[in-house]
């Protein structure tokens, strides 16, 4: 008999854990997004006259920490960080030609309250007269944020992709067809 | 006009060399031009296979993943996506329409594509070119098939036919569909991409062909559920592999593709088409540069073949120059028949080189894109290989100053004297 007693416990505990196994798994709800210290995205997109250019950087390679501010010489970092970020014109370069200007006010976000890793995004809006001579991007903001090394750019313009990483060294990405 | 008639001669008195001399360059040539068609051919029908989807979504997995296996149907999707999340995403504010699309079964090797009817009406190609049925009307029948045009041409198939599907991948399947036979309705107009090797069925049928399956395998005898009825039962799709998206607006293709990687209930991916291509582009572009590389190195081997042929056959032409001179050739006019020769043989030879190309796409052109899908039309030279031309008739005569300069240095005396 105790041969088979210990059959039956062992289907069971197979048949349990495999429940909850699945139970655990089937609905996946908790995404971790990935995240790599000193490079950020960079995305720019057309219609019309409208060019929308999103920026998300890891926090800390903009103000060097991903919490909650503590100190006030923190706090006061973060708030300057916003100051320039939220002005268009200080972060971001357009060709001149293109005659491109701001819209709407930029929508600047860091959730530094997270647990796990934070980033600020930004998300600037603008309407070009000459749409046609939106030949390049520059991103400014290499120059202020000495922890920013590197953005994964890609932008849908003049019917056609483009792809690049910018660096301090080169942080202009060509939008030439 | 002597120095034609005198370079022409001379090249004929030694016919061997010259020819062997004239293909050389024309090889060369042969080879690098062709590597630019290889270059920009396979550039344009990468670029061209898919156009008018501003997304794809499927499982997370990789972006090169997801856009290998929707588009270009090579490898397989780490996971299937419920069809429940394809429902919600479609109706969606910011999407016009969304394509399902459903993978995993073969016919003969090829490929098997579950979808709907919207996919031979939205899918397009090579800017805005739509699909176009070659014979017969798209399929609306559980157990219809509409063919991609390779796949008709090359099993020789035609509407009305009835053909198995199997499970899996591979020429020779040991799982078939065989109980539930499939009729061709229609064959799709050729276009150069992957379309053309796909079989396509509707997502109920890929449905239907597993609901008797349990898990992962056919079901037994007695077990099959007959076609009948099958018919008769209400099929919904459960899951599928990936679908198309196209947005009513671009404007907001960051964030409806934000929206899809951040969608709760299951892990989903969304990928810019034409961003992947062009990064996969670059990935591979590698290749290609080795390739042209090779090919210049080709070009320079041959020009110093040029010059070694025409150094060599200096000795023996010694006393050929010495009579010239003798009669009253300048030391400059000798110089002068040596270059106009190698001008001859880097002409001929860049002729020959080109005709070769074209004989080369004539014939095996139309094989290569049926079967490795690259795209090699005859067209013109382009202004490109123009430059490759003048570039190397330029760097020919260059490299032919040497001997001439030798001819011309070479003292009367020279070819007269009698040495043993």
């Amino acid at each position: 008999m105790k041969p088979r007693v210990n059959h039956l416990l062992m289907c069971t505990l197979l048949f349990t854990s495999s429940i909850m196994y699945a139970g655990k798994h089937s609905h996946p709800k908790k995404h971790h997004k990935a995240h790599e210290h000193g490079v950020g995205k960079l995305n720019l997109v057309s219609e019309g006259d409208q060019v929308i250019v999103e920026l998300e950087v890891p926090a800390h390679d903009i103000v060097g920490f991903e919490y909650q501010p503590k100190t006030p010489e923190q706090q006061s970092k973060v708030a300057a960080a916003m100051a320039y970020l939220k002005v268009a014109k200080s972060n971001l370069e357009l060709p001149a030609a293109a005659q491109c200007h701001p819209h709407k006010e930029p929508k600047v976000e860091a959730n530094l309250s997270a647990k796990a890793h934070a980033e600020f995004q930004m998300t600037y809006h603008f309407t070009c007269k000459n749409i046609s001579q939106l030949t390049f991007l520059k991103v400014l903001g290499f120059k202020q944020f000495t922890g920013m090394k590197k953005l994964k750019a890609q932008a849908l313009v003049h019917e056609a992709p483009f792809v690049g990483t910018l660096t301090p060294d080169t942080p202009q990405l060509g939008l030439r067809k | 006009m002597t120095l034609l008639r005198i370079a022409k001669k001379s090249l004929l008195n030694r016919k061997g060399t010259t020819f062997l001399t004239v293909l050389s360059v024309g090889l060369s040539v042969t080879l690098l031009l062709g590597i630019e068609r290889v270059r920009t051919g396979a550039r344009q029908s990468f670029e061209s296979t898919i156009s008018g989807v501003d997304l794809i979504a499927g499982a997370r997995s990789g972006p090169i993943n997801l856009l290998l296996f929707s588009v270009f149907r090579l490898g397989n999707a780490v996971h299937n996506i419920s069809y429940a999340s394809f429902e919600k995403l479609k109706n969606h504010e910011q999407v016009e329409w969304a394509i399902p699309i459903s993978l995993g079964d073969s016919h003969r090797g090829f490929r098997v594509v579950g979808t709907h009817q919207d996919y031979f009406k939205y899918y397009q190609f090579a800017g805005d070119q739509q699909l176009t049925l070659d014979q017969g009307k798209p399929f609306a029948g559980l157990f219809e098939t509409v063919l991609g045009f390779d796949v008709a041409a090359k099993l020789k198939y035609r509407v009305g036919d009835t053909i198995t599907l199997s499970h899996g991948m591979g020429v020779v399947s040991f799982q078939d569909h065989g109980d539930k036979p499939f009729t061709v309705v229609g064959i799709l107009a050729k276009t150069g991409t992957p379309v053309d090797q796909s079989v396509h069925v509707s997502l109920e049928a890929i449905q239907a062909l597993h609901l008797d399956w349990q898990d992962g395998a056919p079901p037994l005898d007695g077990d099959q559920l007959s076609p009948a009825a099958l018919l008769k039962m209400q099929l919904a799709p459960s899951d599928i592999t990936a679908f198309f998206v196209k947005l009513k607006s671009r404007i907001s293709i960051f964030e409806v593709q934000r929206e899809i990687n951040n969608y709760e209930e299951e892990a989903l991916m969304a990928i810019i088409p034409g961003v992947i291509l062009r990064e996969l582009w670059n990935l591979v572009g590698v290749a290609e540069q080795a390739l042209w590389v090779v090919s210049v190195l080709v070009f320079f081997v041959s020009l110093i073949g040029v010059m070694t042929s025409m150094l060599a056959a200096l000795n023996e032409r010694r006393r050929e120059m010495a009579i010239l001179r003798s009669i009253g050739a300048k030391k400059s006019f000798v110089f002068t028949v040596l270059m106009t020769e190698s001008l001859i043989i880097t002409l001929f030879g860049e002729l020959l080189g080109v005709s070769a190309l074209y004989f080369v796409l004539m014939v095996f052109g139309s094989a290569l894109e049926s079967q490795v899908g690259l795209s090699l039309r005859l067209f013109a030279p382009t202004s490109r290989d123009v430059v490759y031309l003048i570039t190397i008739l330029v760097a020919s005569l260059l490299a032919s100053t040497i001997p001439a300069w030798v001819a011309y240095k070479n003292s009367l005396a020279d070819g007269l004297t009698i040495k043993n």
